[in-house]
């Protein structure tokens, strides 16, 4: 059985900071989270997987193809999440999926207007016009066009209100269980990762940790770091 | 270096689909015709006229066609929207299904296109040119429009080598 995405001993060096010896085996159908503080490398880890000139060592596996000299064909699989994508400013979310979806075998512009109507998400406003919750939603409708199979979800939900996160949470599920494919995201949020989770893994400098169920790793990740369960970042 | 024919064809339709991305979109074009244009007065000229320093002071004349060529270029490789600060297409598609390689073998194949013809033109030119004023030609009269118009902007873009605009030059557009 193919993972969805195999880690093999990635270390990455960039200027004073250094992922350290990273594996980890997901399969499709779940929910996994990275928690760590701010600067434990986990956008850092996310970047090694999606920019194709990702100087490291080790192997980076999506559903048994490798990453490494296959980044376009990977990039056809991988919807990638956050604030740091890039989208044309002056384009409405229309506009914006009608130019890049031709860059994809397999984009569906039916499918990401029914996403879109469905996450009430205005996909005739300008990206810039947007908030941050209606590109974060603009974004997940886009990786779903697109059919993808693994998700990266990079702070997806950082500073929206229950209700937007209830919903997105809802989305993914639905998506889990609709596809064949796999959400792997990073948060501080432990609250959401508690109930929204199937498996949650540690970074801390740079070192990744073993993915554990949620429950089990969100009271011990508590009580290591001292901290009162459901503090909102 | 292989060339994917399939991502060739899409990188085509994706840049056709969207014309008006750069604001200056015709100043910079103008502007590239305008530098090759300077360029190709000097470039006709038969050798034999510009023997000596003259030849060596018209060199700077001829790297104008280059930078005029890589204006006409830069719909592919930057873009500015109405509000924002020069871009450059890199990093657009630094998330997307597009490989860098073909990407830049796409950017070398629009550029050396317009090289190539000018060359052709300029070869015929000098070389007509030089038999009406001096009844012969040299071998300079076709090797300086090889070299300089056509083997050195290959060299200077072969899309093995990486080239990214800085952030400095994007500002100054």
């Amino acid at each position: 059985m193919d993972f969805a995405l195999k880690l093999a001993n990635i270390c990455r060096k960039r200027k004073k900071f250094q992922l350290l010896d990273i594996s980890a085996e997901l399969e499709s159908g779940y929910i996994y989270a990275i928690v760590g503080e701010n600067g434990a490398g986990k956008t850092m880890l996310f970047q090694t997987i999606l920019q194709e000139n990702a100087r490291y060592s080790g192997d980076i596996f999506v559903y048994g193809q490798p990453v490494r000299g296959n980044h376009d064909k990977m990039m056809q699989i991988i919807g990638y999440v956050s604030e740091d994508n890039i989208f044309f400013e002056d384009r409405t979310g229309n506009q914006n999926a009608e130019i890049l979806g031709i860059l994809y075998d397999d984009f569906d512009k039916d499918l990401f207007k029914r996403v879109m109507e469905k996450m009430q998400a205005p996909a005739d406003r300008t990206y810039r016009m947007m908030s941050r919750g209606e590109k974060i939603k603009f974004q997940l409708g886009f990786a779903i066009a697109h059919h993808s199979k693994l998700f990266l979800l990079d702070e997806a939900t950082a500073g929206m209100d229950p209700v937007f996160r209830l919903e997105f949470f809802d989305i993914l599920r639905k998506l889990l269980a609709e596809e064949d494919c796999c959400v792997l995201m990073t948060s501080h949020n432990m609250t959401e990762i508690h109930k929204q989770t199937d498996y949650v893994a540690v970074m801390e400098q740079g070192r990744l940790g073993a993915f554990q169920e949620s429950l089990d790793t969100i009271a011990g990740y508590e009580d290591a770091a001292g901290q009162q369960e459901g503090t909102d970042v | 270096m292989k060339v994917d024919v399939k991502q060739q064809e899409t990188l085509e339709r994706f840049f056709e689909e969207e014309k008006t991305w750069f604001a200056n979109n015709i100043f910079y074009k103008y502007c590239g015709y305008l530098l090759i244009g300077v360029s190709l007065i000097m470039a006709v000229f038969p050798q034999k006229a510009m023997e000596g320093d003259t030849f060596w002071s018209c060199l700077p004349v001829y790297m104008l066609y280059i930078y005029g060529t890589c204006m006409l270029c830069y719909r592919y490789t930057i873009y500015r929207e109405q509000n924002g600060p020069a871009k450059s297409v890199s990093e657009l598609l630094k998330y997307l299904p597009v490989s860098e390689l073909q990407y830049r073998i796409f950017k070398f194949k629009k550029f050396i296109k317009p090289c190539f013809f000018l060359t052709l033109f300029i070869l015929a030119a000098k070389i007509g040119i030089s038999l009406l004023a001096y009844h012969s030609i040299t071998v300079w009269d076709v090797l300086v429009p090889v070299i300089f118009y056509l083997l050195l902007p290959m060299i200077l873009f072969f899309p093995a080598r990486k080239r990214v605009h800085s952030e400095k030059f994007l500002r100054l557009l």
